[in-house]
């Protein structure tokens, strides 16, 4: 196995007083593609939630590490600057904010954290539309307000396209698959595939097995009642199908 | 009763004054002005119009006399410069309400338009016609101090633009307000007349420094002749202890637009009122503005649209941002006469509280005499959403950049209501410059 990226330790996780996660681990390393299979409930979007930094999470116990680092004590910034990234299963609609405004000043963030110059309007438009044209995006959608009037696929594409830009170490994405119909699916998982790259992970955490067709994962875990309960090879996902939650879980306990 | 010490002042000393406030022929009406603010004094709470901004508190911390004579700043020149300006635009200078010929020009005003102070115009024999406007689009009013403005009238600007004639460029005023070391209060008056098809432009930047405090009670009457077209804009950026309540009086006839936009980003407390009257069928208004507020400042728009004809349009988008204490008020009214069929009359106002203890008060008001009109207002008030601000966060924007970035769309919206691309820009820039202060002072602390 080659050197941990992410390590997750016994996480346990209350919302509003609930306990969420409950001894969470899993650990990723470079280069590797990990998925996380749930049934609703299991806590999926919590665990890319307290990943990403969204505030409303009480952590009881366990860390989480990115590259060693305690994640929990960064901001959500700060953990986007280190190299995380997380797809949103639902991207935020933000009115009066054109989508290539958003985008650079994202992109330039992340220039004048690591110490480099900004890139200049034009530099940046013919950085974005190489990204776009790959991933199919209509130009258009870039003078439009972030994400609003956006069809389903449009807003899974403009999260993979802020992912293509600011090349994350790790990206995570969060039922990218939800609300997508199958030529959207693949153009987002070619997207994801394109950034494929042994010094880029990626977590991909969803409900059903037909996104693992089209990024086929290193590892699969199954997640229920806020503890990974099984982990395999991409079989896994395939028996899961198979199956069923309600069986693997059984057979797990 | 003007039982209010702050302004006695101009009650006690009206009569002696009387002699030498310019225009004999308006003397009837300075005495029923006079009589008018004596009968109730300044506004009070009781007074449903007034319910949310003090007026008497705010005044009664000092006590206000007439504006200095003869006070020159020498760093006035350069402050005007500094709002930056097309160098052949017209424009008049107003040093604590009174005209300054020196800083004042009108290179391309063209033949038949006249642009003037009030009181050069007063001093001129055949400035009757002017005189006869003075007053007649606000009618007999009890309203004290449109009454007190009245009395005390000394200067302001007269434009009146004949019948089919488009000024080009817009036509710049300028207020300084140079604090002395009392407290003084001045009442411009201002007289715009535009002519069938006439159109104009004008923008009022209002400036000052700091020091004793400064009550300005300022009145704009506007009579727009058919199919007239006037923008007025207004960047209320005033002295720091001024209290400025400023009033707008609109007449428009058929086929006449009216658009206004106050940006109100200066000053301890602003009022701005408009009320436009929607006299002849297919006539227009837009009314908007941006409302900028901190400290202990006070924002306040007051806006009635009187619909009294078919087929009016009429619009008024508010939006503005608190912090700290700031207090803001949005009364916002349609009122559409029996007549008016085919009304349609649109309301918003939206405040963002960057502060728990910021505070808007919005009162939204519909009264339909019509049985065939579209009207409708919403008022919201809230905070920065969290879930954007998360979402712009996990790209890696900084937080402060990220606030930043939507109260400046939150702004957008409003500025987006001024159709004069220049002075949409600038104003923008406004915006960007208070939000720099704004979140520069959140940085440090």
């Amino acid at each position: 196995m080659t050197a941990p990226l992410l390590e997750i330790d016994n996480l346990h996780v209350t919302v509003d007083g609930r306990e969420i996660l409950r001894g969470l681990s899993l650990t990723i390393g470079t280069g590797e593609v990990h998925a996380v299979m749930g049934p609703n409930g299991s806590g999926k979007s919590t665990l890319s939630y307290i990943i990403a930094g969204r505030e409303g999470y009480d952590v009881t116990e366990g860390s989480v590490r990115f590259r060693g680092e305690d994640v929990l004590e960064m901001e959500p910034e700060e953990r986007s600057h280190a190299g995380l990234f997380l797809a949103f299963q639902y991207p935020l609609e933000i009115p009066g904010v054109g989508t290539n405004t958003f985008l650079r000043t994202a992109y330039n963030a992340h220039r004048k954290a690591h110490g480099e110059p900004e890139l200049d309007g034009m530099a940046f438009l013919k950085l974005v539309r190489e990204k776009t044209k790959a991933l199919g995006i209509r130009d258009e959608m870039l003078k439009r307000p972030v994400n609003v009037g956006f069809s389903g696929g449009e807003k899974k594409r403009n999260e993979i396209l802020q992912m293509a830009l600011l090349e994350p170490a790790l990206a995570v994405l969060d039922e990218t698959d939800s609300g997508l119909d199958i030529d959207a699916l693949k153009v987002v998982a070619e997207g994801v595939n394109a950034l494929r790259a042994p010094d880029r992970s990626a977590l991909v955490i969803t409900h059903y097995q037909r996104l693992l067709s089209y990024i086929v994962p290193d590892h699969v875990h199954i997640l229920a009642d806020g503890r990974i309960v099984r982990s395999g090879g991409k079989d896994l996902a395939v028996e899961l199908e198979a199956k069923g939650y309600q069986d693997l879980i059984r057979e797990a306990a | 009763m003007a039982d209010e010490a702050s302004l006695a002042g101009f009650a006690e000393g009206f009569d002696a004054a009387l002699p030498d406030l310019p225009g004999r022929a308006l003397t009837e009406a300075r005495q029923r002005g006079m009589t008018a603010f004596q009968a109730h004094g300044v506004p009070g709470r009781r007074l449903e119009a007034w319910k949310f901004t003090d007026l008497r508190r705010f005044l009664s911390r000092h006590a206000f006399g007439p504006a200095p004579t003869g006070l020159v700043d020498g760093d006035v020149a350069g402050r005007v410069a500094a709002l930056g300006s097309d160098d052949d635009a017209a424009r008049l200078v107003f040093l604590n309400g009174r005209l300054v010929a020196d800083l004042s020009a009108l290179p391309r005003v063209p033949h038949g338009v006249t642009v003037s102070g009030l009181a050069n115009a007063l001093a001129k024999p055949d400035a009757i016609d002017l005189v006869g406007l003075l007053g007649t689009v606000i009618g007999e009013t009890e309203d004290t101090l449109i009454g007190l403005n009245a009395a005390w009238m000394e200067d302001g600007f007269l434009l009146d633009v004949p019948a089919g004639i488009a000024v080009p460029g817009p036509i710049r005023i300028v207020h300084v307000i140079q604090p002395g070391e009392d407290a003084f209060s001045v009442h411009p008056r201002h007289v715009i007349r535009l002519g069938a098809s006439a159109s104009a432009t004008i923008i009022e930047d209002h400036i000052g420094g700091d020091g004793a405090a400064s009550f300005v009670n300022g009145v704009t009457e506007v009579a727009l002749a058919e199919g007239a077209s006037l923008r007025h804009y207004r960047n209320a950026d005033g002295a720091a202890q001024g209290l400025e309540v400023q009033r707008i009086h609109a007449h428009a006839a058929r086929d006449a637009r009216f658009e206004s936009f106050v940006l109100a980003v200066g000053g301890q407390l602003t009022r701005h009122e408009s009320v436009v009257t929607l006299a002849g069928p297919a006539a227009e208004a837009h009314v908007g503005g941006a409302y900028l507020g901190r400290d202990r400042q006070h924002r306040d728009n007051t806006i009635l649209i009187q619909h009294d004809a078919p087929n009016c349009l009429s619009r008024q988008v508010f939006k503005g941002v608190l912090d700290d204490r700031a207090r803001g008020v949005f009364q916002g009214k349609i009122k559409v006469d029996r007549l008016a069929q085919k009304t349609d009359g649109h309301q918003l106002n939206k405040s963002l509280l960057l502060s728990r203890g910021a505070e808007i008060d919005a009162k939204p008001e519909l009264e339909i005499y019509a049985d065939d009109v579209k009207c409708s207002h919403g008022a919201t008030a809230g905070e920065i959403d969290g879930d954007a601000l998360f979402y712009l966060r996990s790209r890696g924007v900084p937080e402060v950049a990220a606030r930043r970035l939507l109260v400046q769309a939150f702004l957008a919206e409003a500025l987006a209501e001024i159709s004069d691309d220049g002075v949409r820009d600038r104003f923008g820039t406004m915006v960007d410059t208070w939000m720099t202060e704004e979140f520069s002072r959140k940085d440090a602390a």
